[in-house]
């Protein structure tokens, strides 16, 4: 007869399990958030205050709920965030798209989003050391057009396709119609796709 | 790498909303996809914030146990909640003092009476009349010089 020798099993205690949850959950979304802040308020110190201060909102506020909700949560924290700072800026006005900014040359008829697809040179071929080189220049190009779109158009077109999610939950943390998702995401790849054709970026 | 959605084979009859997600796709892949890449400074402060926020949770945490905590070990401060006994028992200190109290003047009165008793008794037992010490002759007596 064999004797087994059992070890005591060492289960990591709840409180340090949701901790660790947090921290890989915020790892996770930080630089994205952060990103799509700056691309908001255009400066880097305040996108940093507006990311922290979201962080802090989610984890003094919800760290007890299931993580599973944590991202639309934290979205949804981080949108009223940016609007907070905008108060406080006292320039709230700039962050909505005014009509003219929605029905601005986004719906040009002369241009065609399958066409510019479809008739798009494979480029994905050999990856050449000047590739690199490339994609650094088409990302900082990417950056720039983002930049340049309508606020809400922007922030519509990174939570969907950044963010994934759907439009649904975009919708909610826009505070507005899931149609009017659809219409500020068809907008932005409009506009996006005009403008990186018309900066020679090939896709 | 950034990868052109060049091979999806789009055409006039797919559903442009397939289009504009192959496109929008590709436009995220070139910021740099799910962790875009930042500088090490921003880095820095995203993990500190980071840590402020999970240190945030921890003294939430903390906080709510204690307040949890009265509620468990003690029989709390509501009225309704306090039972008979230990309303009488902050009364007893009072109760112990005023007996105290009692029992010292009985004490005092009882060896007053003790000692009144001994005069007396001396005096009654005494073969002299306790009258014979109202008489001026016998004070005049005993102030005199004995032989």
């Amino acid at each position: 007869m064999g004797y087994s020798l059992e070890l005591p099993r060492h289960t990591a205690s709840p409180i340090l399990t949701s901790d660790q949850a947090l921290t890989d959950f915020l790892k996770g979304v930080e630089k994205r958030a952060f990103k799509r802040t700056a691309f908001t308020v255009r400066d880097d110190d305040s996108a940093l205050d507006i990311v922290q201060e979201a962080m802090i909102r989610l984890a003094e506020r919800y760290a007890d709920r299931p993580s599973q909700e944590w991202p639309l949560l934290f979205q949804r924290i981080l949108a009223n965030a940016t609007m907070d700072w905008f108060r406080r800026q006292k320039v709230r006005n700039t962050l909505f798209s005014s009509i003219e900014e929605l029905e601005s040359s986004d719906d040009d008829p002369g241009f065609d989003l399958l066409e510019y697809l479809a008739t798009a040179g494979g480029s994905s071929g050999t990856e050449s050391a000047e590739d690199g080189a490339y994609r650094s220049q088409v990302m900082t190009i990417i950056e720039s057009e983002i930049s340049e779109l309508p606020a809400r158009q922007r922030e519509a077109f990174l939570l969907r396709y950044w963010e994934e999610m759907d439009v649904a939950e975009t919708a909610h943390v826009m505070g507005c119609s899931e149609g009017s998702v659809k219409t500020h995401c068809s907008r932005a790849v409009n506009s996006l796709a005009k403008a990186l054709k018309a900066r020679g970026i090939v896709l | 790498m950034i990868k052109p959605p060049s091979k999806l084979h789009i055409t006039l009859a797919d559903d442009a909303v397939h289009a504009e997600h192959a496109f929008g796709k590709w436009v995220i892949a070139g910021l740099g996809g799910e962790s875009p890449v930042l500088n090490a400074q921003v880095e820095r402060r995203l993990s500190a914030a980071r840590w402020q926020a999970v240190e945030a949770a921890q003294r939430i945490r903390r906080l709510k146990a204690l307040d949890a905590r009265p509620a468990v070990i003690s029989y709390g401060s509501a009225a309704g909640l306090t039972p008979w006994w230990a309303r009488l028992a902050a009364f007893m200190p009072v109760v112990a003092l005023t007996l105290g109290l009692i029992c010292i003047d009985q004490f005092n009165l009882t060896q007053r009476i003790e000692a009144a008793a001994e005069v007396d008794a001396a005096l009654l037992s005494d073969d002299l009349p306790p009258s014979a010490y109202a008489d001026p002759g016998f004070a005049e007596f005993l102030k005199s010089p004995r032989p």
